[in-house]
């Protein structure tokens, strides 16, 4: 399929975008009933499947391995995350 | 071998020439970062070219809560929450999972400071694109908590994270 100057601009900008975020906080978040419940049931309920409790073991173990090496890592190393 | 260090925005932190392709990002790390950070309304970490002290990525954490309206939750009316405001990866750096591991890093900070004030969410916004990767493709225990316009808010449970590594 061809892509058009402009189509492929945009699939740049969203490959760019991907490792951006930006948290739009000048509104005040209230939450519904219906959202009420269903926070609660996932706070209380939900369990965790084994591939996030993986992905949570490795979070703590590489900010311990970054403390314990000074703050300091290479692009290397993180590029193997 | 490029070695960087992660360290808080500081005064010696060289800002420019980052680029993460998205300006209010952009602007918000010239412009507010530092003056937010020395306000204590948001907190800014960095990861900087050792040699050189030139960020290429960063995030900023801040505390905030959701507002239950008339109804509570758990008996309260506000839920404590982290708020993941930013985060940007320089251009020339994407796609070599820096932004990974800033979510590791924002996970651990904003349990460090559960333990001391108690915040049970860490809340981030991603574009609708971005949703189903984060909630479906990789792993990173992000819950899906309510759709913007344009955007996505998706958040972690604090608690679970602690359980699953305490």
């Amino acid at each position: 399929m061809m892509t058009t100057p402009k189509e492929k601009e945009v699939k740049k900008e969203e490959k760019i975008s991907e490792e951006n975020f930006f948290f739009d906080d000048s509104e005040e978040i209230i939450l519904t009933e219906q959202e009420i419940q269903d926070l609660e049931k996932k706070l209380e309920y939900k369990k965790i499947d084994d591939k996030t409790r993986s992905f949570f073991k490795s979070s703590h173990h590489f900010y311990k391995k970054l403390e314990e090496k000074e703050y300091t890592i290479s692009l290397e190393e993180i590029e193997k995350l | 071998m490029t070695d960087l260090i992660f360290k808080e925005l500081e005064r010696d932190v060289i800002i420019e020439p980052f680029d993460c392709g998205d300006q209010t990002i952009n602007s918000f790390l010239n412009h507010l970062a530092l003056l937010n950070q020395e306000r204590k309304l948001s907190k800014t970490y960095t990861f900087c070219l050792k040699d050189s002290n030139k960020v290429i990525a960063f995030l900023t954490l801040s505390a905030s809560q959701l507002n239950t309206g008339d109804a509570r939750i758990f008996g309260i009316d506000k839920v404590p929450i982290v708020l993941l405001g930013r985060l940007g990866v320089d251009n020339n750096y994407k796609n070599k999972k820096l932004a990974i591991a800033l979510i590791k890093i924002a996970l651990e900070k904003s349990l460090e400071a559960s333990k001391i004030i108690a915040c049970r969410l860490l809340l981030v916004e991603t574009t609708l694109d971005m949703k189903s990767y984060y909630l479906e493709k990789v792993n990173m225990g992000f819950e899906w908590f309510r759709d913007r316009k344009n955007s996505s808010i998706l958040f972690i449970d604090l608690k679970k994270y602690e359980e699953s590594t305490h």
